[in-house]
Parts: structure tokens; C-alpha cells; sequence
């Protein structure tokens, strides 16, 4: 309790705490100019952004089969190609509670091209591709952990790279 | 603290074009939207020592120290417990400060009569105008006098 700043609700004080480091940094302005190629994805009603340098294909998938015993955010298995790939849940490793759609029905998957990462995420639409400028990105204040900035149409970037790397989302073979 | 209720001062205030209407306590506000700058969610703010009853806290803006203003003492409302719904609007005066609100409603655009001064026999420097919404008044508070209040 600070003195003579009134009780914060309980329970308010870590998000209170991470909002104030949020808008404690500076917009984010790395080079000037500097612009990246993004795809545009909705969850929810929400729009987010990932670079596109990270994935390496958009498949609209059906007959996924659920891997029992898994996370939350493992939605199960599908091939690809013959590649089997398992599906994550975007929305769920975001905090944004879990895939609104059924996955019984086509849904469309981002596949990550990153190294270590044959996985692909699940989305609720895809928007499409779009251009986005790092130095006019504003910070964002939702307190996601893995936004990168918020651009055009208020659509949230995500760091994907730091998100997939956090270690919160391994899924091993055990 | 020092306030300005000189009728002059007040007569040449600019009469808001639209109005950001608040929740502070209970009760409905009005802040000229001119005078607004961003609305931000509440964040854990800085406390600094022999704060006034006006001074909530400090809080670091994108590098730029700003102070928090609670206006429930000057408003005759009781304090109430800062919760994550709450927000902060950050208005520019004379100076940039924020202002701690309940919560952030609509932006009203003035009719033609939709704002009055406030009779001078009710003069207060905190609320030159009223603003008429529907059937009931609304006080619109000017951010120069709020800033004082610290």
C-alpha cells in the first residue's frame, strides 16, 4: 500500500504494475522506415498481426485428430502433405481463451516456418497480408505479453518468435 | 490552493465544441474534448511523499513524468478503491496531467445550446459550463482549474 494513494482492488496489483512498464517505454522507433510484411489474423474479435517472415504456408485444414492428455493449447494432429503437424491454439497461448470455432470443420492454420517449429496455428479468419511500419507502432496497453505494438485497425503485433521460445509452449512426445 | 473566479477569466474561457463524458464516483461528467489527449487504463502509479488530497500519484508516460490527479476530494465524493477498470485521461492545460476517472462513456457534440455558462451567482471555477444531456445536466469541468488542484 502506498501512502496516500487509496487500496488497489486485490488482485489488481501485478496488471496494474505491468501496465505502468508498458507505458513507461517509448514508442517503439528502431530504424526509421523500417517496414515489415505481416499477416493479418482475427481471434475473437480481435485483429492480430504476425510477420510473415516467420510462416511458411496458410492451409485451411479439416480431420484434425485430437491428441488426448495434451495442453489446452494443443488443438491435435493433422497432415499436411503427408507431414504430420500438430496444431496449436493462437487464442489460448495468448490468453485469450480457447479456439471458437470447431475443429471438425475446415479452419485455417498458420504454418510456422521458424527452426524447431513444424507446428501450425490455429486462427479464426485470416485477413490478409498488409505492410506495417515498426517506428509508427503504437505500444500496447491490452498488457499481452507478446505484443509487439499495435498498428493500423488497432491490430495487435505479435512477437511470434518470442512467444514460441517463452518455453510455456514445448510439447514433447512423452 | 489557488483558483481563479475572476467572471472575466470565466467569460473568455472557450465555450467546449464537444464534450468527453466521465464517470467519476456516481456521477456524470464532462471534460472539453479539446483539452483530452489519450485515455489510458489505470497503471500502478508512483507515490510521492506529502502528496495534497489532490495528488493521487506519478506515473511514467512514454518517458515523461506525469502527475495524477484525484478529483473526488475537490468533487465532495468519497474516495474509492482504485480498481483495473478504471482510467486515467490524459488532458493538456497549461501544463499535461492525468485525471483519475471511473470510466470513460461517449464524446458528445454540442448543439447549438447544448452547453450553457453556469449563472454567475453559481460561479465556480471547476465547472464554468453545464452541459444539457437529454433531460438531465451535466458538469463540464475545466481542465485549468482541475490541474490547480494538486
Amino acid at each position: 500500500m502506498m501512502a496516500g494513494i487509496p487500496m488497489w482492488d486485490p488482485g489488481a496489483e501485478t496488471v496494474l504494475k505491468q501496465r505502468a512498464e508498458q507505458l513507461a517505454r517509448l514508442p517503439i522507433a528502431p530504424d526509421a522506415g523500417d517496414e515489415v510484411e505481416v499477416l493479418v489474423c482475427r481471434l475473437g474479435t480481435e485483429r492480430y498481426a504476425v510477420e510473415s517472415r516467420h510462416l511458411r504456408a496458410v492451409q485451411w485444414v479439416s480431420g484434425v485428430t485430437p491428441v488426448p492428455n495434451t495442453p489446452e493449447f494443443v488443438v491435435g494432429i493433422v497432415s499436411v502433405r503427408g507431414e504430420l503437424v500438430t496444431l496449436l491454439d493462437l487464442a489460448s497461448m495468448i490468453g485469450l481463451g480457447s479456439y471458437s470455432g470447431d475443429v471438425a470443420d475446415t479452419c485455417p492454420v498458420l504454418l510456422l516456418g521458424l527452426t524447431l517449429w513444424r507446428s501450425g496455428l490455429v486462427v479464426d479468419t485470416v485477413v490478409g497480408v498488409e505492410r506495417f511500419k515498426l517506428n509508427s507502432l503504437q505500444p500496447s496497453l491490452s498488457g499481452r505479453e507478446f505484443a509487439r505494438g499495435v498498428g493500423p485497425d488497432n491490430t495487435v503485433l505479435l512477437d511470434l518468435e518470442a512467444l514460441l521460445n517463452s518455453g510455456r509452449f514445448n510439447v514433447t512426445d512423452d | 490552493m489557488v483558483v481563479d473566479s475572476d467572471p472575466q477569466t470565466r467569460a473568455s474561457a472557450v465555450r467546449p465544441r464537444a464534450v468527453l463524458l466521465v464517470k467519476i464516483g456516481d456521477r456524470q461528467y464532462g471534460l472539453p474534448l479539446e483539452a483530452v489527449e489519450r485515455v489510458l487504463p489505470m497503471a500502478y502509479l508512483l507515490s510521492v511523499p506529502d502528496n495534497g488530497d489532490g495528488l493521487l500519484g506519478m506515473l511514467d508516460f512514454h518517458g515523461e513524468v506525469l502527475p495524477v490527479i484525484d478529483p473526488h476530494p475537490r468533487l465532495g465524493l468519497p474516495r474509492r478503491t482504485l480498481t483495473a477498470e478504471h482510467r486515467l485521461v490524459l488532458l493538456r492545460a497549461t501544463t499535461s496531467f492525468l485525471l483519475w476517472v471511473d470510466d470513460v462513456q461517449e464524446v458528445v457534440e454540442n448543439g447549438p445550446d447544448a452547453v450553457s455558462m453556469v449563472p454567475a451567482q453559481q460561479a465556480n471555477p471547476l465547472v464554468p459550463w453545464v452541459l444539457r444531456l437529454h433531460d438531465s445536466l451535466v458538469p463540464v469541468l475545466a481542465p485549468s482549474a482541475l490541474e490547480l488542484l494538486r
